[in-house]
Order: C-alpha cells, then structure tokens, then sequence
C-alpha cells in the first residue's frame, strides 16, 4: 500500500471515529451510569488493530484524540484521550496479534474498555492529586465490561463487512505474508 | 499566506476549494470575535500560558478575583459562543469532577457500612486544585476555539522541528491532521444530519430502554454502513493528499501588531497589579 493511500485510510477512520462519538448522543442508556459512554469510536480501533500495522493503529489513536482535543474539548482532554487511547490501543492490538486463538473480538474490545476506563480514571486521580477517585474504579470496570461486549459485537460485524469490501486487501495479504515468514 | 499558496498550485482544484471555504469561515470568525482572534497565535499561547500557571502561585483570595474578571474579559472580547464554551466545560465536569464525586460518596459509603476509616482531606485544598484545572482547561479551550486551525498547526510544526531532525515525517502527521479536519468541515455536517436522520427513524419509535437488544441490531447496521460507505471516497481522499501542499493547509509568521501591543500592555497591567496583591500592597 502506498504511503497517500495509508494516510487517506487513516484520514476516513479518524473521521468515522469522530462522526460514531457523534452518534453515541441518540443512544439511550438503560441504566445510566455518570462519567460513562460506550465508546463506540473504539470499533474504529478494532477495524485497524485488524487491518493495520500497530503504528498506523497508534497514528490514529494519536490523531483522532489532537481532533478531538482541538475542536471541542481543550487540550487538557488529550491527556485523558491518549492515555486511555493509547493503553488500550496496545493491550488490544497484542491481544489480537498474540492471543487470537483464545480471544475473540469481543474479548479484545473488553479488555480494551476496561484499559480504557482504568487509564483515563488514574489520570484524573493524579491531576486531583486523590486517590479517592479510584474508589469510583469497581463501577467503571463493571461497566467496561457492558460496553466493551456491545461495542465488540457490532465491531466484529463492521470488521466482516470492511473485509468483504477488501479496501485493505493489499495490506492484509503483506501482513499475512510477514505472520508465515516470522 | 494562503493565497499565495493557492497561487502556486493552482492545480489544486479540491484543496483550493477546501482552503477558500476554510479562508471564509476564517474571515466570518474573525469578523465575530472583533479582531481577537486573528490575534498572533504565539503572543497569545505565551499568555494563556502564563495565565494557566498564574493560579498555582496565588495565595490571595483577590487574585482569583481578579482574574477571574480578567477572564471574563478576554472571553467576551473573544467574541466565543457561549455554548461551545458550555459544551467544551461540561467534559471536564463528566471525566474530572463526576468521578471524583462519585469516588468520595463510595468512599463515605463503605466506611459508613464497615465503621472504619473515611478517606480524610483538606476541602479548601481539593477545591483549589479543581479551581485551577478548571482554569487550565478554560483557557485550553478559549485559545483552541479561537485561533485558527492552521495556526496552531503552524505552531505545532515549528515546535517539532527537533522530531523533524530525528527523522520523523511530522510534515506528513499533520498533513493528516488538517486533512481529517477538512474532511470533517466538508462531508461531517452532511453526514452528521443524515446519520442523526437514520438514527432517530431507526432508535426514535421504539421504546429505546426497553428494546434495547433491537437498538443494538439498529445502531450496528447505521454505523457499519457508515464505515463500509466512507471507504467509497478513499480515491478522492487520496487525491487530495497525493496533491495538496503542507504549505496550503497549515503555516505560521510571527506578527506584531497594534492589536499585539494592546493586548500584552492589558496583560502586564494585569500581571502588576496581582504582584501588588500577592505582595500585600493593595
């Protein structure tokens, strides 16, 4: 795949990502819990852990939070952004590359949200300087683990369907191709 | 800048059209906020700098005072909309305050429950704390908000300069930024309306809370269309990023202006008169 054509993938997903966050404000919640969302952009995520090299993943986790940061939320957002983005981001992609025989989809996009959750809570207790706020931990990894499976499950079907398409079949045959070398 | 740029490529059909729409809404910002935010985006970065970090060294109620009025000022004269500004505070509350609530009445909860030991704290402090974060992240907002996407990306490209030596194709990371930007400015407002159309016909008459296993079979179907849909304009995409310029899209010239001068003599005046505070003069 040629250089202007990974970053115009890695253009199209930052701007999906941002348009699905976009969606998550129709979606009713049945029990809403505060400080929480599904995190449906992460599906975004999955797509290119699959289809991806892990810099490209990174490159989008990275770029997608700037946007975000930038254009709505301040820039002391990307720190809670990239750190959650980020750890997620690796144990997702490792748990896919390493340990796909065991975990499916779904698994990936729990582990991720639970990551995700953990990362971005940890955060907040060091700016506060408080550790109390870790007590909100056990609520957030319950619902990590609602949000991660509902994200996961329509992620494995996006991932069917993008597969079908075979917009990255140039790239997932290379990737293939390194796996039987290695 | 921009226009020179257009001038030499003018080849560039998509891009100058991009450019143009951006030069507009540009202009019409720069129209709204009565000159402020055409202001140089370094002179103001040094100072929001600088008023993000003044909190941390106040001792005296009347500093805060002070510059909160002095906030107020600024984000008037910014000419920002409210709202935005709303929106944008609101994520603070969710991911900083929220938890931390939340955290302190699970806190009090178990020691209540088990009669031991409740996490203790000096309320003045935390209150301060989330004081000047709150100001940090105003201000983070306020200049975001206001300074021109291409500025900032300007900024950012002299500030990599040393990433640059190393080797890393930062030239290229934020051709992607401003491209996804662009992107979002052209085909998101369109997208946006029609997926907020597809969501409320698809979610809207159902009983959402009770159905909600239908909703997710609903909401897969709009957002995987939407992904498989958006690789449709990956030609285009790439045309755009195989012939746009850096220059074109992003780029920043030191400038010192009246309108400069103003604002740095408001700041020191600003600046002294919290040092008199501080110091117990006034």
């Amino acid at each position: 795949m040629n250089k202007n054509k990974k970053y115009a993938l890695i253009i199209i997903m930052v701007t999906n990502a941002i348009l699905i966050s976009f969606l998550e404000s129709f979606i009713p919640i049945p029990i809403p819990v505060p400080g929480i969302k599904l995190g449906l952009a992460n599906i975004i995520t999955m797509i290119a852990i699959v289809f991806l090299s892990w810099q490209d993943v990174l490159l989008i986790v990275i770029i997608r939070s700037f946007v975000v940061a930038i254009l709505t939320r301040g820039v002391m957002m990307i720190a809670f952004s990239l750190s959650g983005g980020i750890l997620s981001a690796i144990v997702m992609w490792l748990l896919y590359q390493k340990l796909s025989r065991f975990v499916s989809i779904k698994g990936v996009s729990i582990a991720g949200a639970i990551i995700h959750n953990s990362a971005q809570l940890l955060v907040a207790s060091v700016m506060l300087g408080q550790a109390v706020v870790l007590y909100y931990l056990p609520v957030l990894l319950i619902s990590a683990v609602v949000t991660g499976l509902i994200t996961g499950s329509i992620g494995e079907i996006a991932i069917k369907e993008v597969s079908k398409k075979g917009v990255f079949l140039e790239e997932t045959i290379q990737e293939e191709t390194a796996q039987e070398e290695r | 800048m921009a226009n020179n740029s257009l001038l030499i490529h003018p080849k560039i059909d998509s891009a100058a059209n991009v450019n143009n729409e951006s030069k507009i809404s540009d202009s019409k910002r720069v129209l709204n906020a009565a000159g402020f935010m055409d202001m140089d985006g370094l002179i103001k970065l040094v100072l929001f700098i600088t008023l993000a970090l003044m909190p941390f060294y106040f001792v005296k109620a009347l500093s805060f005072a002070l510059l909160t009025g002095y906030l107020l000022i600024i984000t008037l004269l910014s000419g920002i909309k409210m709202r935005t500004l709303f929106i944008s505070a609101s994520s603070y509350f969710i991911i900083v305050l929220i938890p931390y609530l939340l955290g302190l009445m699970i806190n009090i909860f178990i020691s209540f429950l088990s009669n031991g030991y409740a996490y203790t704290q000096e309320s003045a402090q935390i209150l301060l704390r989330l004081l000047r974060l709150f100001i940090m992240w105003f201000l983070s907002i306020l200049y975001f908000q206001t300074t021109p996407m291409k500025t900032v990306l300007g900024l950012l490209d002299r500030f990599l300069f040393p990433l640059k030596l190393a080797g890393l194709p930062v030239q290229d990371y934020l051709k992607v930024v401003m491209c996804a930007v662009l992107e979002l400015k052209n085909t998101g407002a369109e997208l946006k309306e029609s997926l907020a159309k597809s969501m409320r016909s698809v979610l809207g008459g159902e009983k959402a809370k009770f159905m909600f296993k239908l909703n997710i079979k609903a909401l897969s179907q709009v957002i995987v269309s939407l992904i498989v849909n958006s690789f449709g304009k990956l030609d285009r995409v790439e045309k755009l990023v195989e012939n746009v310029n850096p220059a074109d899209l992003y780029g920043y010239f030191f400038r010192l202006t009246k309108r400069e001068i103003i604002a740095l003599s408001g700041f020191t005046m600003f600046t002294i008169l919290v040092i008199m505070v501080e110091k117990g003069y006034w």
